[in-house]
């Protein structure tokens, strides 16, 4: 879902084709899974589709043809649009958290990353509340207990957004050097 | 606050606590005992009295001579005895001292924590001086209710010793000679009344105020005190004030000699001899303030120059906090003081003896200079003996903090080897350095004090021949030797039946010779007794289990 | 209303500025956390807020009323009555036991030790360890020296308590239960509360949020 707008970060650099985006990808995000050229070369089907990036232009270097891609308006406004909104609170966010935080210093600078960890944690925060309020209230263990799991993923993620908070200049160096 | 709380938590009863209250009791209990013998002395009723001879001098009618010792006798020699009295009153104020700041660290915590808590710096500040009040008056108590016990167990009427006949008592007409029992100890007379008011009210009071000046930084602010940086060098003044007191009295002697040279003499020379005896106090002050600054400047030494793990972590911890290991000796630096100026006052007047021997001068009571000399040894080795348990106390209240360390420490594999040496090389990396300056100042004071002696160039001795007084013999220098021992010691059989001695030539300063052997053997006792009790300590400490130390509250 | 109030104060250790400028408001009844990376100056602005240092400079306020220009006797009489302390540990008096520990503001402000017991072992009671009353705090584990710590705390009846780390030094499922008694009796008492904590699932207990970075109150991070 969000190699979408991965890409649309990618490309908020500048123009670049399928293969470039590939290995920007792999080294923004070291730590997740590399992206596969078909799934590459289908995101960006799929964004042309949806008149999110537009052909750049083309060039042949001994070898097939290669065109570059770049944002349209429109994709500039989804991706905004995608940065500032926050991921629901919820157990197995995975690397959602991280993947946001890489474009937003991508395509943005290090306030849109602070801002955005800033408006997740208060969003987190407001959920933990809801819960510790479930579980002061709850009648059951199990529902205690279930309050229980979700406190403890989200407080982990809490945890993770204030690491980050204090590593985002370092981030963003090592990302766009 | 009621005062049932007040008693409550002056006497929270932690173990520490017990014994330093039971210390406290004893060394009150001992203070009071000093200070009524002090009381005793002072109250003592005459034992002589001024008659006037016909020729309008006068004499002392030794008409109450009741005491079997000349020095409870002669009036002249009341100053001496109740000095001496009063000096026993130091080793109990010592012990005092000691037991104030064994748990110290638990308490101030404690004392913090009551100020967290809502207690208010008055509050706190009487619940310490409550603490320690109560204490010392128990201990106070107990004294003024020994002390007519002791003197009952002491009272001992006996028909020997110095009795003096009407034909001793040299010249007035109207002498009384004392005629009933005779007593050892001066059992026969009551402490002054306000020896039991210093006992049972004064004591507890300073013993209180003392224990509330020492809170003043930890009761303004409980966590800032404990927040506040340690001082790492520690301050250099006390060296210089051993300096500055070392250089009173050489000046004060100088100015003594100048005066002796103007032919000047009584009131004239107060003023020099009071300044001299305020540079003996400052030296004594000085030299256990000095011990940090010395042991300070050995641990940097030691680091610079020590591989081996145990003199490191000793050199670390004396530099860490100088002040903690100098106080926990500082009575027995007081000790070499103390054994230094003994010394030297027996180097002196022995010295003394010595000179005026070699033109045929004898003092008059040799016996009395002797009795004067071992009680004084004899009170030293009491002092001696309180000290070691100060330290004692201090070394066992400093391992008992540095119990959680020392567990981390052997967690983390050092030996208990590595532990014990550097114990005993912390307690030494102080006290060496401490009792060295000790001694030496100590020694060093009486001589200045004295000054030098005055000797002829040479000596001519004409001898009398022991049968024909009138006959005069070539003198042997084994049979002048004989002559001089004997009368000294008042034998009987000299070569001679007298001998006279002729001062020749011009007279010179001489100097006593440094009692190089007997200092060794003073400064060998002190360091001994050190050695001792850090040993003891450490078996003390061998007891509490490293595992609670470790274990997290 | 507002009960504490906290103007650019300020404290500087040595050359080390701890708090600089800091401004924070307390309401009557609101539960409040103070969040921050360690060494932000959380633990510095709690004491200088509850009067146990005194801040450099700026003003603190207390219920209408200047607080950090009292003298130390007053702060400590304020400290028994309408303020509460709670700190991570070492606040109990190791050698009194937990309802001596309990009484302990009361005993300090004049009560007899039959009736400052008797409101001890009340609030012991509330807290869950009216068993361990006897006891010394050495012998209780984490968990139960920080209730009776609250207990202590809360005693008097204060209108605002100033908790740091309250559970810093326990396990999740002590801590848990520690602070789930804490916000309720707060509540029940409409006793506000200064909640320090560096973290955030602690304070999610509070009603609102503060962020501390070097010295420095941040606002932008509220609920």
């Amino acid at each position: 879902m969000s190699t979408r707008h991965l890409l649309l970060g990618l490309l908020a650099r500048g123009p670049q084709h399928g293969y470039e985006l590939k290995r920007a990808h792999d080294d923004a995000l070291p730590s997740a899974k590399p992206l596969a050229f078909g799934q590459v070369y289908a995101t960006i089907g799929r964004l042309e589709r949806d008149g999110l990036i537009e052909p750049a232009g083309s060039d042949r270097v001994a070898g097939p043809e290669r065109v570059s891609y770049q944002l349209t308006h429109s994709g500039r406004t989804t991706l905004a649009e995608w940065l500032d909104a926050v991921e629901t609170p919820a157990p197995h966010l995975g690397g959602a958290l991280l993947e946001k935080v890489v474009v937003a210093l991508l395509a943005a600078d290090r306030d849109t990353a602070t801002r955005y960890l800033v408006q997740q944690r208060a969003a987190h925060m407001a959920r933990m509340r809801e819960l510790i309020q479930v579980r002061q209230t709850a009648t059951s263990v199990s529902e205690a207990a279930a309050a229980d799991y979700t406190i403890t993923h989200l407080d982990a993620d809490l945890r993770w957004m204030q690491q980050t908070a204090a590593r985002v200049d370092a981030l963003e160096k090592e990302i766009r050097p | 606050m009621r005062f049932t709380t007040l008693v409550r938590l002056a006497y929270p009863g932690s173990l520490t606590d017990r014994v330093r209250i039971a210390i406290t009791i004893v060394g009150a209990l001992l203070a009071g005992l000093s200070v009524l013998a002090i009381g005793t002395v002072l109250n003592m009723a005459p034992t002589e009295r001024r008659i006037t001879l016909p020729d309008g001098g006068w004499s002392l009618d030794p008409y109450s001579w009741r005491y079997t010792s000349t020095l409870l006798n002669e009036s002249g020699l009341r100053p001496g005895l109740i000095a001496m009295v009063a000096a026993t009153i130091i080793p109990a104020l010592v012990l005092l001292a000691q037991a104030a700041r064994l748990g110290g660290p638990a308490r101030d915590h404690r004392l913090a924590t009551l100020r967290l808590a809502g207690a208010t710096p008055r509050q706190a500040r009487t619940i310490a001086a409550a603490s320690q009040a109560f204490t010392v008056a128990i201990g106070g108590v107990l004294a003024a209710a020994t002390y007519p016990l002791v003197k009952w167990l002491l009272h001992h009427p006996t028909m020997d010793g110095v009795r003096i006949t009407a034909a001793q008592a040299d010249g007035g007409p109207e002498t009384h000679p004392y005629t009933g029992l005779l007593l050892p100890l001066p059992t026969d007379t009551w402490p002054a009344w306000w020896s039991w008011v210093v006992v049972i009210v004064v004591l507890p009071l300073v013993a209180g105020l003392i224990s509330m000046a020492g809170l003043r930084r930890l009761i303004k602010s409980p966590v800032e005190a404990s927040r506040r940086a340690r001082r790492e060098r520690p301050r250099i003044w006390p060296v210089w004030l051993v300096a500055a007191g070392l250089a009173d009295m050489s000046a004060c002697r100088a100015w003594i000699d100048a005066l002796d040279r103007a032919g000047q003499s009584g009131d004239r020379l107060i003023a020099p001899y009071v300044l001299l005896v305020v540079g003996i106090a400052v030296i004594c002050v000085g030299v256990p303030l000095s011990a940090a600054t010395v042991a300070y400047l050995g641990a940097k030494i030691t680091l610079r120059y020590a591989h081996r793990p145990a003199p490191l972590i000793a050199a670390r911890r004396v530099l860490a906090d100088p002040y903690a290991g100098s106080r926990a000796v500082s009575a027995l630096l007081v000790c070499a003081v103390v054994f230094g100026a003994l010394i030297g006052i027996r180097t002196q007047m022995d010295f003394d003896l010595e000179v005026q021997a070699l033109y045929g001068q004898t003092i008059g009571d040799r016996e009395l200079y002797e009795l004067v000399m071992n009680m004084l040894s004899a009170l030293s080795v009491i002092f001696i003996g309180f000290a070691a348990v100060g330290l004692l106390i201090a070394l066992v209240d400093a391992a008992m903090t540095r119990r959680r360390t020392e567990a981390a420490l052997l967690a983390a594999g050092t030996s208990t080897r590595v532990l014990v040496n550097a114990r005993m090389i912390g307690v030494f990396l102080v006290a060496v350095p401490g009792v060295l300056l000790g001694l030496a100042t100590g020694f060093a004071s009486p001589s200045l004090a004295s000054g030098p002696q005055h000797a002829p160039a040479a000596v001519e001795t004409v001898c009398h021949d022991l049968g024909n007084s009138e006959l005069i013999v070539p003198c042997t220098e084994a049979g002048v030797a004989q002559q001089k021992k004997a009368d000294r010691d008042g034998g009987n059989n000299p070569a001679y039946s007298w001998v006279e001695y002729h001062s020749k030539g011009p007279w010179h300063a001489v100097h006593a010779p440094i009692p190089w052997a007997r200092l060794g053997l003073a400064g060998g006792v002190d360091l001994l007794a050190i050695a001792l009790v850090t040993i003891l300590s450490l078996l003390v400490g061998r007891r509490s289990p490293a595992e609670t130390a470790l274990r997290t509250t | 209303m507002t009960l504490l109030t906290g103007r650019a104060v300020t404290k500087q250790y040595g050359r080390t500025a701890a708090l600089a400028e800091a401004d924070v408001e307390v309401a009557a009844g609101e539960i409040l956390a103070v969040t921050g990376p360690s060494g932000s100056g959380k633990s510095t602005l709690l004491l200088c807020l509850s009067g146990i240092v005194t801040p450099d400079s700026g003003e603190v306020w207390f219920a209408g009323a200047r607080l950090d220009d009292r003298g130390e006797a007053a702060r400590a009489v304020l400290r028994r009555t309408e303020i509460g302390v709670l700190l991570q540990h070492g606040q109990l008096v190791p050698e009194l036991t937990a309802v001596e520990n309990v009484a302990l503001p009361l005993l300090l402000g004049g009560a007899t030790r039959g009736s400052a017991a008797r409101s001890a072992e009340q609030w012991l009671d509330r807290f869950g360890v009216a068993g361990e009353a006897a006891k010394r705090p050495g012998e209780l584990s984490g968990g139960q020296q920080q209730r009776v710590a609250l207990a202590r705390a809360l005693v008097t009846g204060p209108r605002l308590l100033f908790a740091d780390e309250p559970t810093g030094s326990l396990d999740s499922v002590a801590g848990e239960s520690v602070l789930a008694a804490l916000v309720s009796a707060a509540k029940d008492n409409a006793t506000a509360v200064l909640l320090i904590t560096h973290d955030a699932t602690v304070a999610a207990y509070a009603d609102r949020e503060v962020h501390l970075r070097d010295g420095r109150v941040l606002s932008g991070v509220t609920a």
